[in-house]
């Protein structure tokens, strides 16, 4: 938090909650009966003091759908069809998540589909001040606490009686707060504030070959050899792809009119590196057709210094999902280490 | 406002059966997330899982009844397309009698939907023909492991994986088929688990294992013998364990000595290391996790492939303890499940004996009426009565024998002689084109029910979206037909939970469980009943349900070692092999809505060792012609180093290149399981270096 912005203090949550909740469907992350936690405009969230899960998704799927539908041929024209998007708002955003955002922002910076549902969307950030079990932030420079990339953000202070700190970051943050009549902190909030981010990120367990292992595709140092042994753990799941917050490559399709659909129309969906028919050409010739080309592109597109440069970061915010769905065992942690160790 | 909500549910396609949550926005499947804290998936999914919300959209679905008009098909509604179904079955009943009418059931639909298949055909048609895939999957399992343990399911659970200090892949390639379970395997092997792979092909895991035993395709019954005889020979073999729990030993002694090494060695063209090293490394593990699957079954030879496979697992008393047991990998969603529902021609709802008195008064006291007293057809036995005249009126409940049953010039042939072929689906595959009547089929994100995954985990299934179109499910369809067919019939359930309820009453290993139990933890695996009221994880702890009581001894039953069906010749000098790939699922009526899926299939799908490229002087994508005794197709050919010199292989799942058209119908004389896994095919290039055909531009040219 910068020093001369204002700082806020809230005993509770809720009266800022239903402010935003007039303006935005409010977003919250939710436990289900199998203790998942997605995003969910139909829950009472969690308390943020003792969460030390992330959802199980970022709210990606909200910016860059799954599916969008981009043009329609009705037989005479092409019509460009933008999203129908509302507002919504995104109550509890960890700082990995933000610091994604914030990179897919440039990413689709000129994509209006993308801009639609971005322009209506408003982030409230939370600091983790117990950081969760497989995240890396620290290393990855994308938290524990919150640098921005939001409109509000709330740090949760310890002890549960303690009042939550807020400050805004944007100015549609700051009409949310000015409407609500909040008291401003007292002086002397910095010291505690910058101790709880030293306790967390010393608490945020990151192991010397997880390290070194970063460090090795940094410098592009791992041989062909052994991204393809790595490599042959790959299935190509795609689960990675789907779940890291940073990924943003798709594939578009275009469907003929239909007996349903009197309009031909182009769609784009997902995509995912991994698969092997991801750079297949019209010829036959695949640039990639080794499975440790791909997962070696994917690791060098998150850390390689071509697109750091570009974008500002790397490209891994050290959320650690991809650890949680990698079916052969090489999401990050597991790859850095066997990286490091081969 | 677009509202979006998350609905817990269970994957379609595999037997892992992995947890799997769907994103719902009005009304659509928009996501799909794997289920963190899921007893078997545990938090992941295969491609195959993380494309379902394609496989579910609105494309290609059959949303009317149809009923066909000369060479196409016109919409109908319900009540004329039952009705029409029905005047149809009744006459071919009045004029053939009530054995020339059946129903094939679907291992992917729900116990539920299985249950209500084959109480129609018992109860309303009056007969015993209904069946399902599991006839050319694991048929032999069941039927093997029955003999000689009393059980045939998988004795262990997928988290015994974790438990062993041996795994042992025989036939079969999990990090392809069982994507979520081989990732698993994976996992404990880098944790330090030796792995030892069994299969002529050099898999995913063969790469990885500490042990490949790269072995003549179908010698399986000569290396395991051969490996029982050195263990008794060199008093490997766990003889306490055989002595408490264990009869017949001498006999199987006594067969084993007739496979002496360097005899084993021949048939499998395998070296006698190898197999000292599979024995030792196999009796000194403490606690060694056995699976197997197609490589194993798909032979005429499968059930005592399966037998054999028991003796040896026996022998070092792997069984009834965590990180052990012998593991039919059973391959689809709820392929377990329809077994366990009776899907079968010999056996009621937990295996109950079809001809028995007693297990027939038993189910008359419950659905009325009087209950068939005849045999029934198995799928294959219901081809080869079409053939010959007597069978005429079939119901197919998603499945599409067309592009899966083995020569299927011969399975068209067959449908064609039915004077009534109705086929319940949700996309239009082949089999359905042939259809008379058509009527739509809900995907398992539209219905409620249960499914049973290969550890026998039974787990509720949630719906997500409203039905597409007019779709219903099975078990709606079956009760439907029942109607039209027979007032007094007992299929008019209020709720799909009184369907599974009354299959409970009646089926000991599900009695223990409903509903509410289900709904509360990932499911409950089977026997779940009075004596084990939280279910069953390991089976066979204490006895074998061999015989009645707590004393039920395991069996081992001597099998010898029986060439394949059709080897190799100068007229068909290449074997040719089976398998699937886990980008695609079945004949990809689902995984093929997917464009990421789609992209993923080689433009050529005949593998070949390079040395026999050289020989027949084929280069990398070559187009080629294949052609067995059964038919022919076109493909482009993909040179490997993965396989042995002399066999090809093709995955089954491509309709325009179907490997069907080429296997074998040669039977397993126990179960009748086609050698889908073993026949003789030549491969020629295509003259000009021309684009291969797809098999419909072929089959018109060749009258196939």
């Amino acid at each position: 938090m910068k020093a001369n912005e204002e700082v806020y203090q809230l005993s509770s949550l809720d009266g800022l909650k239903r402010a935003i909740a007039q303006q935005y469907t409010v977003y919250e992350v939710t436990e289900d009966s199998s203790e998942t936690l997605h995003w969910s405009d139909d829950g009472d969230g969690q308390s943020f003091r003792e969460q030390t899960k992330l959802p199980l998704t970022s709210p990606k799927a909200w910016l860059f759908a799954e599916k969008e539908l981009l043009y329609i041929f009705d037989g005479q024209r092409f019509v460009e069809t933008l999203p129908e998007a509302s507002p919504q708002a995104f109550w509890g955003v960890r700082a990995c998540d933000l610091a994604a955002i914030a990179y897919t922002d440039q990413f689709f910076a000129d994509d209006p589909y993308y801009k639609q549902r971005r322009e209506k969307t408003f982030l409230v950030g939370v600091d983790c001040i117990i950081p969760c079990k497989n995240g890396f932030c620290s290393l990855t420079q994308s938290g524990p606490f919150v640098d921005g990339y939001c409109d509000l953000v709330i740090h949760p202070v310890e002890n549960g009686n303690k009042p939550w700190l807020l400050r805004a970051v944007t100015e549609k943050g700051q009409e949310i707060l000015n409407s609500l009549g909040l008291d401003k902190v007292p002086s002397g909030w910095q010291d505690n504030y910058l101790q709880a981010k030293e306790k967390a990120t010393q608490a945020m367990l990151i192991e010397d070959n997880v390290r070194a292992g970063v460090e090795l595709i940094v410098h592009d140092s791992v041989s062909d050899q052994t991204w393809e042994k790595i490599a042959v753990q790959c299935t190509a799941c795609t689960g990675c792809t789907s779940v890291c917050p940073t990924c943003s490559c798709y594939v578009t399709e275009s469907q003929p009119a239909s007996e349903e659909n009197a309009s031909a129309t182009h769609v784009r969906y997902w995509d995912s590196c991994l698969l092997e028919g991801f750079q297949k050409e019209a010829s036959g010739h695949n640039p990639t057709a080794e499975a440790g080309q791909r997962v070696k592109r994917f690791w060098r597109h998150k850390f390689g210094e071509r697109y750091k440069s570009e974008m500002g970061r790397w490209g891994c915010v050290g959320c650690g999902r991809c650890d949680d769905v990698c079916v052969g065992v090489i999401g990050a942690r597991s790859l850095f280490k066997r990286v490091s160790d081969s | 406002m677009m509202s979006s909500r998350v609905v817990n549910t269970v994957c379609p396609y595999c037997g892992v059966g992995c947890g799997m949550a769907l994103r719902v926005c009005d009304d659509h499947v928009v996501g799909v997330e794997p289920v963190p804290s899921h007893p078997a998936s545990k938090g992941k999914l295969c491609i195959k899982g993380w494309n379902t919300p394609f496989a579910l959209s609105d494309k290609d679905r059959i949303k009317t009844p149809l009923i066909r008009e000369g060479k196409s098909f016109r919409k109908a509604s319900w009540n004329e397309a039952i009705s029409a179904l029905a005047s149809k079955f009744k006459n071919i009943i009045e004029r053939n009698g009530s054995e020339s009418v059946g129903a094939i059931s679907c291992a992917r639909a729900t116990n539920e939907d299985n249950y209500a298949v084959q109480k129609l055909v018992r109860s309303v048609f009056k007969n015993n023909n209904i069946d399902h895939c599991a006839r050319i999957c694991h048929s032999p399992s069941v039927a093997g492991l029955k003999q000689t343990l009393g059980s045939g399911a998988m004795t262990n659970s997928i988290a015994d994986i974790g438990e062993s200090d041996l795994i042992v892949i025989f036939g079969c390639d999990p990090t392809e088929n069982h994507t979520v379970l081989g990732g698993q395997i994976i996992e404990a092997h880098l944790k330090g688990t030796p792995l030892i792979v069994v299969d002529p092909r050099k898999t995913r895991l063969a790469h990885l294992a500490d042990l490949h035993l790269q072995l003549n395709l179908g010698s399986n019954i000569s290396l395991i013998n051969g490996v029982l005889n050195i263990l008794f020979d060199k008093d490997w073999a766990d003889q306490s364990f055989i002595g408490e729990r264990c009869e017949n030993v001498v006999e199987l002694q006594e067969k084993v000595k007739e496979y002496p090494i360097d005899r084993v060695c021949r048939d499998t063209g395998l070296v006698e290391q190898q197999l000292i090293d599979f024995a030792r490394r196999y009796s000194h593990a403490k606690k060694a996790f056995l699976a197997y699957g197609m490589g194993i079954t798909q032979f005429v030879s499968g059930t005592n492939n399966v037998i054999a496979l028991s003796n040896l697992v026996l022998s070092c008393g792997h069984i009834g303890k965590p990180g052990a047991g012998i593991n039919p990998l059973r391959g689809q969603n709820n392929v377990q499940g329809a077994c366990d529902m009776g899907a079968l021609p010999n056996v009621y709802p937990g295996y109950q004996d079809a001809l028995s008195s007693e297990v027939i008064s038993k189910f008359e006291k419950v659905w009325g009426g009087d209950l068939p007293v005849t045999k029934g057809l198995t799928s294959i036995g219901m081809t080869e009565s079409m053939l010959l005249g007597g069978f005429k009126g079939l119901i197919i409940f998603g499945e599409d024998p067309v592009v899966t049953d083995p020569d299927q010039n011969r399975v068209a042939r067959a449908f064609n002689q039915l004077d009534c072929l109705v086929v319940v689906e949700m996309q239009m595959t082949e089999t359905a084109k042939m259809a008379d009547i058509i009527l739509p089929a809900c995907s398992f994100a539209e219905k409620d029910g249960t499914f049973t995954n290969c550890e026998r985990r039974v787990q509720k299934i949630n719906k997500a979206i409203e039905p597409v179109g007019e779709s219903k499910p099975d078990w709606q369809i079956a009760g439907l037909i029942a109607s039209a067919l027979d007032l007094d019939n007992s299929m008019r359930w209020l709720s799909v939970e009184a369907v599974f309820d009354e299959m409970a009453s009646l089926n000991s290993l599900y009695s223990g469980m409903n509903y509410h139990k289900l709904e509360h933890q990932f499911g409950l695996q089977w026997p779940c009943n009075e004596e084990h009221p939280e279910g069953t994880t390991i089976l066979h702890q204490e006895s074998f349900p061999t015989g009645k009581g707590k004393e039920g001894k395991a069996r081992f039953v001597p099998v010898s070692f029986t060439e394949i069906d059709e080897p190799a010749d100068e007229q068909y000098p290449l074997l040719l092999t089976t398998h699937r790939v886990h980008f695609q699922y079945g004949c990809g009526s689902m995984t093929r809505k997917s464009p990421l899926l789609e992209r993923e299939i080689p433009d050529g799908i005949l593998f070949m060792n390079k040395q026999d490229a050289k020989h027949y002087s084929l280069n990398d994508h070559d187009s080629v012609g294949v052609r067995s005794r059964r038919g022919y197709l076109e493909t482009r050919v993909i040179l490997t180093d993965d396989l042995p010199v002399g066999l090809v292989s093709m995955p089954y799942h491509f309709k325009e290149a179907p490997s069907n058209q080429l296997t074998s119908t040669a039977q397993d004389p126990v179960t009748k399981m086609p050698e889908l896994k073993a026949c003789a095919v030549s491969v020629e290039v295509l003259p000009g270096g021309r684009a291969p055909k797809p098999i419909q531009q072929l089959r018109e040219s060749l009258n196939l």
